[in-house]
């Protein structure tokens, strides 16, 4: 027997139906007349519940027909939804057909337990220098992605998709969570251009979508990563931008079922929804989910709620700064402020350690001298500082990398540095081995004798 | 990332005070070079009032004079080059001007070989003593009189003559010049009748004051009549003496006033560097103190 909606308020929707037929939490409900998809979020009294509707409510009336479907939200799962782009409840949005007849998964499930977890740290190739050699990835780890607009994000994002799918054959799910709906046009565009679309899916719940729907995409984007994982048993790269906007859209639906604000105006479930999603990004001995998640800093304060409870998850930071980006060095990764939790002699070993602590202690001497060579000059700097600097340079330029993704725009042919090489390459720097050579021969290369 | 306010307001203080120091060793240089210039001043007609005295002995005494030039030095005697640095940097490009000039004196004219090394300034030391032996140095002499620097010079100068440890002397100093200064070497040494007057035309300031110096040679005027105690050639030999200290004198404060003169400017140039950072500093500093009270107010309001 269907439910009729007794109460309207925004995207909030209420279903009244009868008391042996309640609906369970999570449900999802569907209004026949406009093609609409409620969640239920919480039972008022038996038989009537709350819902949030996944578009907009326009038209909605009360008394209106609302059907169970007896099955959480779901998304389509399978090799077909490569290169495809969908909505938050699994519809293409790419104007390439429908997907018919395909396995859906239901996007609310548990994390994975203790033992299929895999303890073991791998690190991830990501045939970037600057990010293997100074803030290794793990396999089924988490990064944060700082960064503004214009710094290169995307690039970088689709380089480390294309580099996943050269090295691992992987795949990469790309979930597009309460950003702009044009950046994520672009995106597609780009994509096709660099012909790193095929093993991409891509997920979006943009800004002009209701709260729930866009709260849900970012775990519509884990669904699909766990079913690459755990089906296809591949090494998955999940890219979430932004994670902001997905607390941020929390935050909104907390508010819409009348739950009270904690700290900063946020939901009191925040850390809950942040754990309920980073918990399924794991490896398990089928594969694994890597996630690079974009993270929008309110007021550049990072003591703010939202980043703060993100970066208790991360495992690495790539912090993208705008003063390298002017220097031209493309990725734009500020080594300084960027960190990962793998950088240890344990993971890593001896080696790459000592070279990537060096390579820091370097930079961060550098950073130093700055302030005195921008007041006297560089030629009141003593002999070794000089040394430093000079290398500094070279070290900063070394970081630069010509992208697959980017060869049509800078006519450079893209390189993929295996981290051997980039250890080695980094400690003959450091040693003194590439003192005569200028800083010109390490900008934009793989390695410098290539 | 977010920088501590604490950690500005501690940059903005620094660079406060630097800008204090920057004004006040520029100030301190552009005296100090003045002073330098003056005693200059005072040297230049002096010179050529020996010269003046030498030319118009020779020219009387042609035959008791003829000998004194005829002096042998030891031919298998190395080259000296003086190299005159600064002791505490702060000056710019200065020092590494004088630095390209000798290994290019030393690499190029020498061929890398026979050579003794006298390094006047500590950075100067600091930085050859890496590379070569150093036969003799002079440190911390910026505070000293450049007088007894000259006349210290000029003793160990005249031992390693007498030992015939040398038979070239080079000096890589700076030149005064329209616009600043020049680095250039000079051989000082040896140098006889022809060769003292064009010395002499080199190491006067290329600046405008002595732009129309030039030595005159006394021989169409009346020569004044001498009576030389005890001989000629002793007396003669103690005027050449002389005019080669006051050559290295001037040599040496010239030196000096170049690195006062590009101190001061250095300086000058650090304090606008200075004010710039600082100003971009205090920007920084408001725009974090401005957030604060934002973010004070937004959370009275919720």
């Amino acid at each position: 027997m269907n439910g009729k909606i007794i109460q309207i308020i925004g995207t909030v929707v209420d279903v009244e139906f009868e008391e042996d037929n309640t609906p369970f939490i999570y449900e999802v409900l569907l209004i026949k007349e406009k093609n609409l998809l409620l969640e239920v979020e919480s039972i008022l009294s038996p038989g009537r519940v709350r819902c949030l509707a996944f578009e907009n409510t326009d038209g909605l009336y009360r008394g209106m027909e609302v059907e169970r479907t007896k099955k959480k939200l779901s998304v389509p799962v399978g090799l077909e939804v490569l290169g495809r782009t969908l909505n938050t409840y699994g519809e293409t949005i790419d104007n390439k057909g429908k997907l018919n007849n395909i396995e859906r998964w239901e996007v609310i499930k548990p994390a994975p337990n203790f033992e299929k977890q895999n303890p073991k740290i791998e690190i991830l190739e990501t045939g970037i220098k600057v990010i293997d050699l100074l803030m290794p990835v793990i396999k089924g780890g988490k990064v944060g992605l700082f960064g503004g607009a214009g710094v290169g994000k995307t690039v970088l994002l689709m380089e480390l998709i294309h580099n996943i799918a050269y090295k691992y054959q992987g795949y990469s799910i790309f979930a597009g969570v309460g950003e702009r709906t044009r950046e994520g046009n672009e995106l597609i565009l780009e994509m096709e251009e660099s012909g790193v679309i095929n093993n991409v899916t891509m997920i979006f719940g943009q800004m002009n979508e209701v709260p729930a729907a866009r709260f849900r995409t970012a775990f519509a984007g884990v669904t699909l990563a766990e079913y690459f994982r755990d089906k296809e048993k591949k090494d998955v790269l999940l890219f979430i931008d932004n994670i902001f906007r997905f607390v941020q859209a929390g935050s909104e639906v907390s508010s819409l079922l009348g739950r009270s604000p904690s700290a900063v105006g946020y939901q009191p479930t925040l850390a809950t929804e942040i754990g309920m999603l980073q918990e399924r990004i794991n490896s398990t001995s089928d594969g694994s989910i890597t996630s690079f998640e974009a993270i929008y800093v309110p007021a550049d304060d990072i003591t703010d709620p939202a980043p703060a409870t993100t970066f208790s998850h991360l495992d690495s930071t790539i912090v993208l700064s705008r003063e390298i980006a002017e220097l031209g060095i493309y990725p734009a990764i500020d080594p300084l402020q960027s960190n990962s939790i793998a950088l240890d002699p344990k993971i890593i070993g001896d080696k790459h350690y000592k070279v990537a602590i060096e390579i820091q202690k370097i930079l961060q001497k550098y950073q130093e001298l700055k302030d005195i060579i921008a007041i006297l000059g560089i030629d009141e700097l003593s002999d070794d500082d000089k040394l430093i600097v000079y290398r500094a340079r070279k070290i900063q330029k070394y970081l630069s990398q010509p992208f697959f993704v980017a060869e049509s725009y800078t006519g450079r042919e893209g390189k993929y540095v295996e981290l051997n090489n980039t250890i080695i390459e980094f400690e003959k720097l450091i040693n003194g081995d590439y003192d005569n050579l200028s800083e010109d021969d390490f900008y934009m290369k793989g390695i410098v004798n290539e | 990332m977010k920088v501590s306010s604490q950690k500005i307001k501690k940059k903005i203080k620094f660079l406060n005070n630097f800008q204090k120091i920057t004004k006040s060793v520029s100030l301190i240089s552009a005296v100090r070079f003045q002073k330098k210039l003056t005693v200059v001043r005072r040297i230049i007609p002096n010179i050529f009032y020996f010269l003046n005295i030498f030319y118009s002995i020779i020219e009387k005494y042609p035959e008791e004079t003829k000998m004194i030039f005829e002096k042998k030095v030891n031919e298998k005697g190395k080259n000296l080059i003086i190299v005159v640095s600064s002791d505490r940097g702060l000056s710019g490009s200065f020092d590494q001007l004088i630095f390209k000039k000798t290994r290019d004196l030393i690499d190029s004219e020498l061929n890398n070989e026979n050579f003794l090394l006298g390094i006047i300034g500590q950075k100067g030391v600091n930085y050859f003593k890496k590379l070569y032996q150093l036969e003799f140095f002079f440190y911390k002499f910026e505070n000293f009189l450049p007088e007894n620097l000259a006349r210290e010079l000029f003793n160990y100068i005249n031992v390693l003559l007498n030992r015939g440890k040398i038979k070239n002397i080079y000096f890589v100093r700076s030149n005064l010049t329209f616009s600043g200064f020049i680095v250039e070497s000079l051989k000082i040494f040896p140098y006889d009748i022809k060769t003292i007057e064009e010395l002499i035309d080199k190491i006067i300031p290329k600046m405008k004051e002595w732009e129309k110096l030039k030595f005159e040679s006394p021989i169409k005027k009346n020569l004044t009549d001498y009576i030389f105690e005890p001989n000629i050639r002793l007396t003669l030999n103690v005027l050449l003496r002389n005019l080669f200290f006051l050559i290295l004198y001037t040599l040496i404060l010239e030196s000096q006033a170049a690195l006062e003169l590009t101190r001061t400017i250095t300086m000058k140039r650090a304090n606008e560097n200075a004010k710039k950072i600082k100003n971009k500093t205090i920007l920084e500093y408001n725009k974090l103190r401005q957030e604060k009270i934002t973010e004070e107010l937004i959370d009275l309001l919720r």
